[in-house]
């Protein structure tokens, strides 16, 4: 019985085809990832993790950022993906917590130009403890920066905006005006609907 | 950017999760999603108090290993999981037995990382207001 099962499983392995996995158009569509698939449908769905570093091979900072990509369609040897998440690596995060400062977050779902909504995470880390009207006031500023800048751009220019910190400076330069802080920026990005379901979800 | 090359290496996922009670060593593909091997303490010692031992971690990892080359995987990026939740944050005795075996059983290691998962928010910890009584 037991022999049976082995040969079975080795059969199901040779069955299996091998997949380019390609990042989306606003990465260039540089081959990411070569994974092994059975089913075409079956495969639609699936995450791939990779760190900034995997896609840009350049200084180690980037390792402390983690880049999702969701498969969304197969195409004989060649799967294209779609920007699922953004996200800090645990261990940057910890990094940066300290005693004696504050951690403000902030969360927020923004619309892109082109319908695709995210929901964003900012977090922000100060010199001091700060009281609750400065907290306050650094929320309704970044909730500011964010609702003015993210709906102008469309899903490239966003993805680029997110992961190259150029939002973050944006609210960096705005809290500056209330209170230094150590650290802004977005801790996590994730796609709440597409552009595709959103139209959906609007004709149901 | 990877060249086309390097693409076509085929990467893999060695997650290990590490209790206090065994260690279990799964091999993915980089999605997740496809299994390549799978092995635990307990297929490699008889008694139980043994399954969590570093002996039996690098039993289980050279098990898997073995799968994996044959397979023509070359390079793991590294999963660590303690219990997390209630339980344990620490990974068990067989985690560092394990990432050794793997480094040893000439894969390229990418990352290493620690996905323990812990809660923003939990239930009680079992044992009760006195704790655990011996």
């Amino acid at each position: 019985m037991a022999r049976q099962k082995t040969a079975r499983v080795k059969d199901k392995w040779r069955e299996k085809k091998w997949v380019t996995v390609l990042l989306p158009a606003s990465f260039d569509k540089k081959p990411i990832a070569y994974i092994p698939v059975t089913d075409d449908e079956n495969a639609i769905g699936r995450v791939i993790e990779v760190t900034l570093h995997d896609i840009l091979k350049g200084d180690p900072s980037q390792h402390q950022f983690k880049l999702y990509f969701q498969i969304h369609k197969i195409d004989g040897e060649v799967a294209t993906t779609i920007f699922k998440r953004f996200e800090y690596a645990k261990e940057f995060l910890r990094s940066l917590v300290r005693r004696g400062s504050s951690l403000i977050s902030f969360i927020a779902d923004v619309k892109t130009k082109d319908g695709y909504i995210f929901r964003i995470k900012i977090v922000a880390l100060t010199q001091k403890k700060l009281n609750t009207s400065r907290k306050h006031a650094i929320r309704l500023v970044a909730q500011d920066v964010m609702l003015k800048t993210i709906p102008e751009m469309t899903i490239d220019q966003f993805i680029q905006a997110t992961v190259f910190g150029k939002i973050n400076s944006d609210i960096m330069a705005a809290v500056k005006k209330i209170v230094h802080v150590r650290h802004v920026g977005i801790e996590k990005a994730k796609l709440i609907r597409t552009a595709e379901g959103e139209i959906a979800l609007l004709q149901a | 950017m990877l060249s086309v090359q390097e693409a076509k290496e085929k990467w893999g996922i060695a997650h290990i999760f590490s209790s206090f009670n065994n260690t279990i060593v799964h091999i993915t593909d980089v999605s997740g999603a496809e299994t390549v091997a799978i092995s635990s303490g307990g297929r490699h010692v008889n008694a139980d108090r043994y399954e969590s031992s570093p002996y039996a971690a690098m039993k289980s990892t050279a098990a898997v290993v073995e799968a994996a080359h044959d397979k023509g995987f070359t390079g793991l990026h590294i999963r660590v999981r303690a219990v997390g939740g209630v339980g344990s944050r620490v990974p068990g005795p067989g985690a560092q037995a394990a990432i050794r075996a793997l480094a040893r059983g000439g894969f390229k290691i990418g990352r290493i990382d620690d996905v323990t998962p812990i809660p923003h928010d939990t239930t009680r910890k079992k044992g009760g207001k006195r704790g655990r009584r011996v």
